[in-house]
């Protein structure tokens, strides 16, 4: 009890009003705004103004900063500080529902801080923004820019040949992943890979009379999803990537080559326009009773 | 005191913009609009508005709303609306439109592409030389082939709502409907002889439509969170499959009996289906700085969609004896999930994350005889048999990590990760991958942040047998001698040659490096490079994929050379390479019958932005630049060496370059001027000079004549940006 009490002496009283009497619009980094966010919403019983400590909720007792500039609050955020000891400020509220999984997921377990991502001090938080004019590119900002600073390979990828169009901001990363952890496989919003194509691309679910077994089983063994050289994100040319696995007598096994007749000489049909889709159209399965080819 | 009252206003308050302006696009380009609806070089009407609204931070009844509408005057707009009651009720409305242009460039010959039974043009008396009947030449005139744009728009349109409920609980549910118009190309099956079939590739009319709704109950306490999901999703497909004329007019009739004009045939479209899910999240937080947490997911799907018919031409025999099995598949497929999660950290530096997940895939549906008809194109046959494979799995992950503070900000991980994978009706049963690995985790001081990670996988399998397929997909005793030794044999059948392992199931050593560093020397710069090297070696495969090296590397500046001039910029290499054994004799190879083809990809991507507050609060400039270049080169080799010439290489580039200004007029008007030059270079072999009729000598394949696409275009916009709080 003792305890409690010198805790709670730690605290400040009527501390919002100090905290923006110095955190105020000449700040260098603004506070201000998180009154015009969720999180500033007194009459939300949820949210941190709507609690006894106010900003203290988050940044802790912080009477001593309040009395001495020089005397940092227990708890702050940036890169300066244990992602853990910031996260656990952030959880106390964001524990359920998408953060359930957070515990031990990628993101947690590689010491990223949810303020990594997110700012809560601004009118608009850089991972919410959700801009798909074609004068505003991807790059600019948004949430494809907040996830690209650590995963630049990404970034890269969205430019190649084929891609799904998250540099013109019609999609963006949350629509495939939940970046607080979920049970699926590289935090993807549903429970399996698969899944998750599928909610785009409902059409492709079946189960089909005729199915190819490896779409059934992981999209990803013929399409990587941020960005291929080739058409329709497969991960090597058709038809290379066909005949990887169908090594069987008549045409999957010739070596196509530029030398195969036709003029050019890779007017092959086997080679040309789709290669083996030019015949094969329906690879991710086929419901025609005579369709066991995938070729109707 | 007027001033910064205002300040702290505008700092505090949510503002509202309403853009109205125009864009200018100079030319056409319909690879430019795929996405963004600018495909034409003509004006179009720039309109973006943000009403956004929050009540004061102290009100007693609080309340948001905001209404958002973006490109309203592209055909890739989006506009949704919330309103919320903080703490009690939210809902939300949306509507998003996106434009998908494939191609202005295919060439088609039949004339009402985008119908459901494409039909050739009329006959004489009406005079045109590309009429019906055409005649055993066809198709030699490439006038006869008409340009095409082939598109589709996606349009979906949805709302949430969310609730508070006492005692803990929330509750949220949404939907979602999905409609995708337009066409795509597919490939429509042509009889070309008795014995042999050809293609054409057509439009298909898209009339898909998909249903989805998803809703949460969730619990939540300080040390307990529990979440309850229903998702269900209903796929409609209002196209039931796609018919054609044969433009050959052509029809090979009887077996070997002849042919005959007036043929037509017909494709299956994508099924209707139906998919429920039930989930069950919950997380526990255990004594001693642990927790455990629990998913299950059980998810029913169906799909009941009617058969077409073996055939719909009428000049082919079809056998009374040899009807369809049943109306429809009556497909079932069930399947469940399970993960669970147990993290602790028994020691201030000890950190243990243990972590099991099951998968399923139960495909359920009735297996049944088909006596299918090729390519309508021949009579049924009872010879012509095959079975349905309803293929299943099952997968078992387990990973343990234990990580180690090893210095005050340094923390190194080990980790060990059993992945094991069943399957039926397929060559290989089972795989076992073991992987083994450590990452750490560095900031040794506030300027220098880095981490690496080494993977190394090891992947095995049972027994690979290359008839099961095969034996799965013919009746019994159809099979005349299956076989599978590891050396084929004539006269031994089987699906694909013994030798080859296909590359997902095959065994698999792999190296998965990622070293990552970011450095700030001082607070205004910051530097960070990255390089990711994937090797993949299937070492037991004799054909298939043999090898597999991805290497990915680049580096990042963000230096803010004044407060208000920001310079960013980013470099980012990556190449990958993918060879491939196989051989032209499945049945009896030798070494001359081998090939290998080796994959070459590579891209540069380049990019730098400058944002420069010229006048604070006044004029604000910001430039961008993106350079990103792509190859792609495919070498093929025989036991004679490389093939001379190689395929020629393929290349995208793409410059953009755009420049935006803001400017203040007053304090609720502003003015926004842009000016964007995209150039956009592609190069396909597979594509460019390959026109409709020379797709092989015989015709066999009557293609598209797509062209890669190939633009500069100069976009410039205007507006004027209305604010208000």
């Amino acid at each position: 009890r003792a305890e409690e009490a010198a805790d709670e002496e730690a605290y400040a009283e009527e501390e919002l009003d100090d905290c923006l009497g110095c955190h105020d619009e000449d700040a260098r980094v603004p506070v201000l705004p998180i009154l015009a966010t969720a999180h500033g919403v007194k009459a939300d019983e949820r949210t941190p103004l709507a609690k006894p400590h106010e900003c203290q909720t988050c940044h802790g007792p912080s009477a001593a900063h309040i009395e001495d500039e020089d005397v940092r609050p227990p708890i702050r955020f940036g890169p300066d500080w244990p992602a853990g000891r910031q996260n656990e400020a952030c959880l106390r509220c964001h524990q359920g529902g998408n953060r359930i999984n957070w515990q031990g997921s990628v993101h947690a377990t590689s010491e990223v801080a949810c303020a990594s991502c997110h700012s809560i001090h601004v009118l608009q938080d850089p991972v919410a923004i959700r801009d798909r004019r074609p004068d505003t590119p991807v790059l600019r900002g948004g949430q494809a820019a907040v996830c690209f600073r650590c995963h630049a390979d990404k970034r890269a990828e969205i430019h190649k040949t084929s891609s799904h169009p998250l540099r013109d901001g019609v999609m963006t990363c949350s629509d495939c992943h939940q970046a607080h952890g979920s049970m699926g496989v590289a935090n993807l919003k549903k429970p399996t890979l698969n899944e998750t194509c599928y909610t785009c691309h409902a059409e492709k679910r079946g189960p089909f009379l005729w199915e190819h077994a490896p779409a059934s089983e992981n999209c990803l063994t013929c399409h990587t999803p941020h960005g291929s050289n080739h058409p329709m994100l497969l991960t090597a040319r058709v038809p290379q990537l066909c005949q990887s696995c169908h090594v069987a007598d008549f045409h999957t096994t010739r070596a196509y080559t530029a030398l195969n007749p036709g003029s050019p000489p890779f007017n092959d049909r086997f080679v040309g326009a789709k290669g083996c889709l030019n015949c094969h159209f329906e690879v991710h399965g086929s419901n025609h009773p005579s369709g066991v080819r995938f070729t109707r | 005191r007027a001033e910064e009252d205002m300040r702290y206003h505008d700092l505090t308050t949510n503002v509202s913009t309403l853009e109205l302006g125009a864009f200018y696009n100079t030319d056409n380009a319909f690879k430019f609009g795929d996405y963004t609806g600018l495909k034409d070089d003509d004006w179009s009407v720039l309109a973006n508005v943000d009403l956004h609204r929050r009540s004061p931070f102290d009100a007693e009844r609080a309340f948001h709303y905001r209404i958002r509408g973006l490109n309203l005057g592209l055909d890739s707009r989006y506009v949704d609306a919330e309103y919320e009651r903080p703490g009690i009720f939210g809902i939300s409305l949306f509507y998003d439109q996106i434009p998908k242009y494939q191609t202005d460039t295919a060439q088609i010959f039949f004339r009402n592409g985008g119908a459901s039974f494409l039909t050739l043009p009329l006959p004489p008396p009406v005079p045109d030389p590309c009429g019906y009947p055409i005649g055993v030449a066809f198709p030699n005139d490439p006038s006869c082939f008409k340009f095409n744009e082939i598109d589709h728009k996606r349009r979906t349109g949805g709302g949430e709502i969310s609730l508070i409920l006492p005692s803990h609980f929330d509750f949220d549910a949404s939907y979602e409907y999905q409609r995708k118009s337009g066409e795509k190309l597919t490939a429509a099956m042509i009889g070309r002889s008795w014995s042999d079939a050809g293609s054409q590739l057509v439009p298909e009319p898209l009339k898909y439509d998909s249903h989805q709704i998803e809703s949460h109950l969730r619990y939540t306490v300080d040390h307990f969170q529990l979440q309850l999901q229903y998702y269900a999703s209903a796929f409609n497909n209002d196209l039931n499959g796609l018919a054609w004329m044969d433009p050959r007019n052509r029809f090979p009739i009887g077996n070997g009996a002849g042919f005959e004009d007036g043929g037509v045939a017909q494709k299956g479209s994508m099924p209707d289906n139906w998919f429920h899910q039930i989930t069950g999240s919950g997380g526990l937080d255990l004594p001693g700085n642990s927790r455990v947490m629990v998913n299950a997911a059980f998810g029913w799907g169906t799909q009941d969609d009617d058969y077409l018919p073996f055939t719909n031409n009428p000049m082919l025999f079809v056998d009374p004896a040899l009807r369809l099995p049943r109306p429809d598949l009556d497909g079932r497929l069930e399947t469940r999930l399970v993960t669970a999660r147990f993290v602790s950290n028994p020691l201030p530096k000890l950190g243990i994350n243990l972590a099991y997940r099951w998968n399923e895939r139960d495909n359920d549906s009735p297996v049944d005889t088909y006596f299918r008809v090729l390519a309508d194109s021949r009579d049924q046959n009872p010879v012509d048999v095959r079975v349905n494979r309803p293929y299943s799995f099952e997968q078992h992950q387990v990973s343990a990590d234990v990580s180690y503070r090893i210095y005050k900000r340094t923390k190194l991980t080990l980790m060990y990760e059993w992945d094991q994978i069943n399957r039926n009706l397929q060559e290989v049963h089972e795989n076992n991958e073991h992987t083994v690995g450590g990452k750490l985790v560095s900031r040794p001081n506030r300027h220098v942040n880095l981490g690496a990670r080494y993977e190394r996988s090891y992947r095995d399998r049972s027994s690979y047998d290359c008839v099961k397929p095969l034996l799965a997909g013919l009746p019994p005793l159809t099979v005349a001698n299956p076989g599978c030794p590891k050396t084929a044999g004539t006269g031994l059948q089987f699906e694909s040659s013994p030798q080859l392992r296909k590359y997902n199931m095959a065994n698999r050593r792999r190296d998965d490096t990622h070293v990552w560093m970011t450095v700030t020397p001082i607070d205004r710069i910051s530097i960070g490079s990255h390089l990711k090297f994937i090797y993949d070696d299937y070492y037991k495969s004799t054909f298939g994929v043999t090898e597999y090296r991805l290497l990915s590397t680049g580096f990042d500046l963000s230096y803010m050379i004044t407060e208000r001039l920001n310079l960013n910029a980013f470099y980012n290499h990556d190449k990958s390479k993918r060879e491939m054994d196989s051989t032209t004799s499945p049945a009896s190879f030798t070494t001359a019958t081998y090939w290998s083809s080796r994959d070459k990809d590579a891209t540069n991507t380049v990019g730098a932005g400058l944002d420069f507050d010229v006048l604070p609060d006044r004029l604000s400039v910001d430039l961008q630049y993106l350079f990103a270049k792509s190859k792609g080169r495919i070498d093929t080799f025989t036991v004679a060496g490389p093939v001379s010439p190689p395929f020629p290489e393929n290349e995208t580039i793409l410059h953009n370059v755009s420049v935006q200004g803001n400017l203040a007029i007053t304090r609720n008007v502003s003015m926004r001027v842009g000016y964007l030059f995209e150039d956009f270079d592609s190069s396909d072999w597979a594509f460019d000079s390959v026109c409709p009729t020379c797709l092989s000598a015989g015709n066999e394949v009557i293609g598209s004549g797509e062209r890669s696409p190939n633009y500069s275009t100069h976009l410039v916009w205007l507006s004027l940006i209305y604010r208000f709080w």
